[in-house]
This record gives C-alpha cells, sequence and structure tokens, in this order.
C-alpha cells in the first residue's frame, strides 16, 4: 500500500506539469459545478420568495373543499376563528386575509372575466404587487372604491389611470355584487396571467360585494424560519399543526400543492444539474484517462520491469489507481473549497451585470441574488468525480498490469 | 537433485511473428549446479537471452521442461511464476533498468518490499549489499545522479539483497568500460563466494566469461559446448 502510494506520488511529482494539468482537468467541472448548485440556489430562492409572497404564502387556509364548485373559492363565512388559530401559532410570521371573487370587468362596451382579488393593503410581506407598479401607486390602508389592474386588462378595456370601471361579481354563495371602483394603480407584472385577469381591491370593498363583513376565500401565512425550499418539512409540520387546531371544517395547504408546477420544477432542478454536472466530469474522467494512458504507454519499460521482478498485477494496477486517486483528490479537493467559498461569498448578496439585472426585475424577481448550496450538493461534485476518475483510470491501469515483462522491456518510448 | 539450481531438458523455443516461426532453442539440455557461477556465451541471436528468459520464468518454452530449485516452471501459471522469480530469482538486466523514482537504497530495497519484509530489516538488508558493492555514499542518489556502472551495481544490489536462489544476469557488463566491467565481475564473484548465491550469465564480454567457472557455448540454439572456464 505504502509502496504503490510513493511510486504513484513520486512519478506525478516527475511529472508536475502533466499532474498540474490533470488536477486542473478535475478541478473545473467540481468548481463549474458548485458554481451551478449556488446560482441554481439563488434563483430557486428567488422564485420561491416570489410565488409565496405573491401567490400562495407558505400555507394557505381554506374553508373545506375549497374548489368544489367549479372555480369559483368557497366562502369562509366569518374568518375570525381561522384568524384567532394563526395568531396562537407562534412560526407564523405574517398573515394576509384574501377574499377572491370570479367578476366582469366593464368599461365602455367592453367586457373581460376577471379575478377580483380583495387584499389588506400593507400586508407584511404578501402584497409585492407594488413593485409592479408602472404608473400610479398601488392600494394603501383605508382606499375605498379603488382598483389597480395589469396593464394587459386596462389596454384591453380602454382604460386610464382615474377612469371608473365596472365590476360585477356572481358567487353561488353569496349571489351578485356590483362595485364601481376608480382606477388608481397599473401593474405590470411578469405574469400574464396576472396582467389580464386579476384585479386588486381593498379587502372591505370586496366584502361588500358578498354582503359579508367577515368573509375570506383563504387565509395566507408565511412562516419564520422559511427562507427556501429546504425549509418544507417546517412548513409541512406547521401546517400540520394548524389543520389539527383548526378541525375538519378547513383545507390547510402548503404552496407545493397549491402551485404543484413550481414544486415540480424546483424537484427536477437538482437531477437535472447533477446530470449536467455528469457531462462535465466524464469529460474530465476522459482527461484523466488520456493523461495515465499516456503515462502508460512512456512508462512500457519500467512497469515491465516490475512484473519481471515478480511484482503482482494486483500492484501494477493498483499504483496506476493510486496516482487517479491523488490526481482526483487533488483536483476535488481544490474544486470543492474553492466552490464552497465562492457560494459562501455570494450567499452575502450580489448583482448580476447591467442586463441581468434589469431582467430579473423585469420577471419580477429579486435583483439581489443569494447563492447558496446545501450538504449534499456540496459532497456530490467531489465524491461524483472521483469516482468518475478511478472508474477512467482503471483501463490504463489493466493495460499496465497485463503487459507482458519480456515485451515491455524491449519498449523504446 | 540436491544440488542443482536449474535443469532445463529438451527445451525448443521458436518465436513466432507474422506467420514467421523463427527457432531461437533448438533442444537444450542443461544442469546448473547450486553455487555455481556460469556464463552461457554465444554470438548474438544464439538463444542466450532467450534461455535466460526461460529459466528465468518470463517466457513460456515452445517444448522441454524447465525447472528451477523443484519447481517444474511448465505447470505455472503467471501469477505463480511472478511469485517464484519474486522469491526465488534475482535479475540484472543489460539496460540496469532501474526504477527511476526510487533512490539507490530503495531500487535495492524494491524486491525485498514487494516479498513483505520489514522496513528496518530490508534497509539494514539493502544497505550491507550496497556496502560490499561499494555504493555506501550512493544509497540516497537517485538513478539520474548515477554513472552507468554505479547504475549497473545499484541493480546487483537489488538482485542479490533478496537473498534469492538463483541470479540471472543479461549483459551485465555491457554497456560499462573495461575497468568497470572487470570491478562489476569482481564483486559478483564476491557475493557468489560469500552467499553461495548462484549466477548464471547470458554474455559474450570476454571480461565475463574469463571470470566464470563454466562456460556453455550456444550456437544457432543448441549447445555448442559446455566447458569449466581456463585460467
Amino acid at each position: 500500500m505504502w509502496l504503490t502510494f510513493r511510486l504513484a506520488w513520486r512519478h506525478l511529482m516527475r511529472s508536475r506539469r502533466r499532474s498540474l494539468l490533470t488536477v486542473l482537468a478535475v478541478l473545473f467541472p467540481v468548481l463549474m459545478l458548485d458554481l451551478m448548485w449556488g446560482l441554481s440556489g439563488a434563483m430557486r430562492r428567488n422564485l420561491f420568495e416570489n410565488i409565496t409572497t405573491l401567490e400562495t404564502g407558505h400555507v394557505q387556509i381554506h374553508e373545506a373543499g375549497y374548489c368544489k364548485q367549479g372555480n369559483t373559492p368557497s366562502l369562509i363565512r366569518d374568518v375570525r376563528p381561522v384568524l384567532e388559530a394563526v395568531s396562537r401559532e407562534s412560526a407564523v410570521r405574517s398573515f394576509g386575509v384574501r377574499l377572491e371573487l370570479p367578476a366582469l370587468a366593464a368599461h365602455g362596451d367592453r367586457s373581460q372575466g376577471v379575478i377580483v382579488r380583495g387584499v389588506e393593503p400593507g400586508q407584511q410581506g404578501l402584497d409585492t404587487v407594488a413593485r409592479w407598479v408602472r404608473e400610479g401607486r398601488a392600494l394603501r390602508a383605508l382606499d375605498h372604491k379603488v382598483v389597480v389592474a395589469g396593464a394587459a386588462l386596462l389596454k384591453k378595456l380602454d382604460l386610464a389611470l382615474g377612469d371608473p370601471l365596472i365590476l360585477i361579481t356572481s358567487h353561488p354563495q353569496a349571489g351578485t355584487g356590483v362595485l364601481l371602483p376608480t382606477v388608481v394603480g397599473k401593474i405590470l407584472p411578469p405574469s400574464r396571467e396576472l396582467s389580464r385577469f386579476v384585479v386588486q381591491v381593498p379587502l372591505n370593498d370586496a366584502r361588500t360585494l358578498v354582503k359579508n363583513s367577515q368573509a375570506a376565500t383563504s387565509v395566507v401565512l408565511l412562516l419564520s424560519g422559511v427562507s427556501g425550499v429546504e425549509d418544507q418539512k417546517r412548513i409541512d409540520t406547521v401546517a400540520q399543526r394548524l389543520q389539527a387546531a383548526l378541525g375538519k371544517g378547513y383545507d390547510v395547504e402548503t404552496w407545493d400543492k397549491l402551485s404543484p408546477e413550481t414544486a415540480a420544477m424546483f424537484n427536477i432542478m437538482g437531477p437535472l444539474y447533477a446530470a449536467f454536472g455528469m457531462v462535465f466530469f466524464v469529460l474530465a474522467g476522459l482527461v484523466v484517462l488520456n493523461t495515465l494512458y499516456l503515462s502508460v504507454v512512456e512508462r512500457t519499460r519500467e512497469l515491465g520491469v516490475v512484473l519481471a521482478l515478480g511484482s503482482s498485477r494486483r500492484l501494477v494496477l493498483g499504483w496506476i489507481e493510486t496516482e487517479a486517486a491523488l490526481l482526483a483528490a487533488l483536483g476535488c479537493a481544490l474544486g470543492s473549497a474553492l466552490g464552497v467559498l465562492i457560494v459562501r461569498w455570494g450567499g452575502r448578496g450580489f448583482h448580476l451585470p447591467g442586463l441581468y439585472d434589469e431582467l430579473l426585475n423585469t420577471l419580477g424577481m429579486n435583483a439581489t441574488l443569494y447563492t447558496r448550496m446545501s450538504l449534499g450538493e456540496a459532497l456530490f461534485s467531489p465524491v461524483a468525480m472521483f469516482l468518475v476518475a478511478l472508474v477512467a483510470a482503471y483501463y490504463p491501469g489493466w493495460r499496465a498490469a497485463r503487459l507482458e515483462p519480456v515485451e515491455a522491456m524491449r519498449f523504446w518510448g | 537433485m540436491p544440488d542443482c539450481v536449474v535443469r532445463c531438458e529438451k527445451l525448443f523455443k521458436t518465436y513466432v511473428a507474422e506467420d514467421i516461426e523463427t527457432p531461437a532453442l533448438r533442444g537444450v539440455d542443461l544442469t546448473i549446479e547450486a553455487g555455481a557461477f556460469a556464463a552461457l556465451a554465444g554470438p548474438s541471436g544464439s538463444g542466450k537471452t532467450t534461455l535466460l528468459q526461460l529459466v528465468g520464468g518470463l517466457l513460456s518454452p515452445s517444448s522441454g521442461r524447465v525447472w528451477v530449485e523443484r519447481q517444474r516452471l511448465n505447470d505455472l501459471g503467471a501469477d505463480a511464476l511472478a511469485r517464484l522469480r519474486l522469491r526465488r530469482v534475482g535479475f540484472v538486466f543489460q539496460a540496469y533498468n532501474l526504477i527511476p523514482v526510487l533512490n539507490a537504497r530503495e531500487n535495492a530495497e524494491f524486491v525485498m518490499e514487494l516479498q513483505g519484509v520489514s522496513a528496518a530489516e530490508r534497509r539494514q538488508r539493502a544497505l550491507a549489499v550496497l556496502c560490499s558493492l561499494e555504493m555506501e555514499h550512493y544509497a540516497e542518489r537517485f538513478p539520474n545522479k548515477l554513472s552507468g556502472g554505479q547504475q549497473q551495481r545499484v541493480a546487483v544490489a537489488r538482485a542479490v539483497a533478496a537473498n534469492p536462489a538463483l541470479v540471472l544476469a543479461d549483459e551485465p557488463t555491457a554497456n560499462l568500460d573495461s575497468k568497470n566491467s572487470q570491478k562489476l565481475m569482481d564483486l559478483m564473484r564476491k557475493l557468489n563466494r560469500e552467499r553461495g548465491t548462484t549466477f548464471l550469465f547470458a554474455s559474450h564480454d570476454p571480461e565475463v566469461l574469463e571470470h566464470v567457472d563454466r562456460v556453455i557455448g550456444l550456437s544457432d540454439g543448441k549447445i555448442a559446448s559446455d566447458r569449466a572456464a581456463q585460467f
């Protein structure tokens, strides 16, 4: 063991330049994958923050059988017991009450089917449309009979700021209602659906449409200590606790159930990056194979002597594998250390240059990126690369071990 | 055969390359006694090296039988032959063939290290042999810092330090000048007398042939003469 290590180490030191290049070939994909994990972590965090603060929250509470009546969410007629239960849950950071109703929006001779979303302006962390206001303003506390709508809808209905809009709602549990708000804000959200089909009004105005001052369709919660999908366990635990506290009359649902497409996208990202990384690893493995194969060819005579002196073929194979292990260990350790350092540095927050910044803003995402990488991700790249290098070294090792001593000693490479 | 280290019976070896057969040995019968200091002599192509490699288990005969001590080599597979070479046979090659990443002492220890001899013992044995070959001052030097004669002495040290029954040396003086050749042969003779190690050379160098006790002349793959050396 010590002999193979010594032979391998000294041989690598003898061909320093080649060894260094091979170490770099191993280091590069490990570093690249770590950076990809880090950036992917930042993007996931951004997307998660976006979807949860804008749409789903971490957890939502609805009347049991929330969407049984087609696309019309059922009403919670009195939201106060829910709010009491929520206020008793220490993990809740902030919450908001929403009342969503299907409606017909009309102006002049034009009309469009929309969702009226009644919200409490200034809900901490939940009301994020303010960042997309392009003209006018977002909703404010104590607003009355005002509406904020997407640019696409305003264009379709030929509306401008200050124009009146007619909203006619119809709900199977509350009958019809009419509201005549004034347009105070034009938003340009990244989601086409939001821009065309959702209008925001103050919660109290929405409640007049169902003639119930305690009505809601959902209570949306943000939890403390949750910053990404990696905190899913905590979200599930709190949801289970709330479900137990509220009983069967309510459905407590987590964000991944409310936006399964986003959750599925997150789930597929990890394996996708791992597969992508494996392509890099295989390429680096080929470099290792090529380097060691060349090195075996150059040392044919030396290997022949070792075999002639009575060395076992296993020792020769072990020698070549040890060289691969040393190169891979060094490359993986350096690549991994560098990757972790950069990801940690990026974890303090950074901006991508120029256009990327604007692009993220346009998509409604936070322009400050916070790279992050899980322990599993940090371990995956060096371990996978190391194993690939060992597998790649097997062929040159096997060739070296199968040399015929007499033939090999005749070789003048 | 209590005192017989090597025995060959009706040994034939034919090389085949691209359907062309080249006979190298044509029915060699040979016995080498323990403690012998003998040489296979003959011109290039006479079969000296082939015979040495057959005796060392580096080649398989086309027909005929070879024994080293009591082991019949024909019965052994590649791994068993490697073990036999490791335990019982020492090699000195024409072109030194030291391992370039090991220094002189480590080269001398190499076979013992493969045998699993403890570090302290192999160090002591390697240094003792290097000392008897007058190489003690060069023990920590790497092969590229040694002259041809010094490298060949390290190669001899590697061959004998593990106490093999038989040392096979193929043209050991081919790359040495006359003075160094003589010195090396004197040193090997000393080891032969002190340790009783059997030496079998393949050489056409008069310097070697002058030093040995027995010269086996080969010609066209056959033993043409076998005589005690004349002093």
